[in-house]
């Protein structure tokens, strides 16, 4: 995520973490999505995945989503960054699973 | 499925399972964790779990002792608890709780989640409860998928059952799992029995 001048927000964590990933856009939940997909569960059939923290670890109140203010959008963060997994695993792997 | 930390309405939509975090191993926790879970599921998310017997361990004066005499003896398992002498029972009472959450995990920052980690005693309970859930799959499974089929949760506080009954509205540590069980768990240390409050009309 970043703020509204673009600029990535790494919060207080090393730029290594990076900042939180805005998965309300569709592109970054996809991108996010086939990651895990091809790093985990491709190769070792997973399919149920520890997703551990689902809330934003860096505060977005003074970030901007992609569908808008980081204040508005604050507590949804979860749903869409669930979304996000849910939503590949059924378009790649249908009912079944990995 | 996923395993998440975080909500918000509507996740339940996403094959998820919700935990209530990383939280401290102590008696308290597990008596808070009861309406934790049941005003986090009367929300319209079914599926919650805790880490059974907590995720953290905290750090204890050196010269704790339990309020009363452990019912589980940890002498053969210091080398495991430390001077936590009632960690035992606490892991014991947390299983036989996690039997009847809607999903059953152990996990925390300690190195041992195994039954027969925590002494002869408490390994031949937490089998017990272990077994017990195995054998209970295809009851949970069956009200589970009730709750896919209608949205209502399995695990739930006694109002959702008993709307008539005023008494059964503000019950913290009671709850129905599915239709025929209702659940009452122990978490004072040292108890070995409790009262259970009965709604109207469950007779």
């Amino acid at each position: 995520m970043h703020t509204p001048d673009r600029k990535p927000d790494s919060g207080g964590f090393k730029d290594a973490i990076g900042p939180n990933i805005d998965t309300t856009n569709p592109e970054a939940a996809k991108w996010f999505w086939e990651k895990i997909r091809d790093r985990y569960v491709k190769p070792y059939g997973f399919d149920y995945i520890w997703l551990d923290e689902t809330e934003p670890d860096i505060d977005p109140a003074k970030d901007v989503f992609f569908i808008g203010s980081g204040t508005r959008f604050y507590n949804a963060y979860p749903l869409f960054h669930t979304i996000s997994v849910y939503e590949g695993f059924r378009r790649d792997f249908g009912e079944a699973g990995g | 499925m996923i395993l998440a930390r975080a909500a918000y309405l509507g996740a339940q939509r996403n094959g998820t399972v919700f935990w209530s975090s990383d939280i401290v191993s102590t008696w308290d926790m597990l008596k808070r964790s009861i309406p934790a879970g049941l005003n986090f599921t009367a929300s319209g998310l079914p599926y919650w779990d805790t880490d059974i017997a907590g995720f953290f361990s905290p750090s204890l004066p050196a010269d704790y002792h339990a309020e009363h005499k452990p019912l589980i003896d940890g002498s053969e398992v210091r080398g495991t608890i430390g001077h936590y002498e009632d960690y035992p029972e606490l892991f014991v009472r947390w299983f036989e709780w996690g039997a009847f959450q809607p999903v059953m995990r152990a996990h925390g920052e300690r190195n041992h989640n195994e039954v027969w980690s925590y002494g002869k005693r408490a390994e031949s309970i937490l089998a017990k409860y272990l077994k017990l859930r195995y054998q209970l799959l295809p009851y949970t499974y069956s009200v589970a998928y009730r709750s896919y089929q209608t949205g209502a949760p399995y695990m739930r506080a006694l109002f959702m059952d008993f709307p008539d009954d005023p008494k059964a509205a503000n019950i913290p540590d009671e709850y129905m799992y599915g239709p025929a069980f209702l659940v009452a768990p122990v978490t004072e240390q040292g108890a070995t029995h409790r009262t259970v409050y009965l709604p109207a009309g469950c007779d």
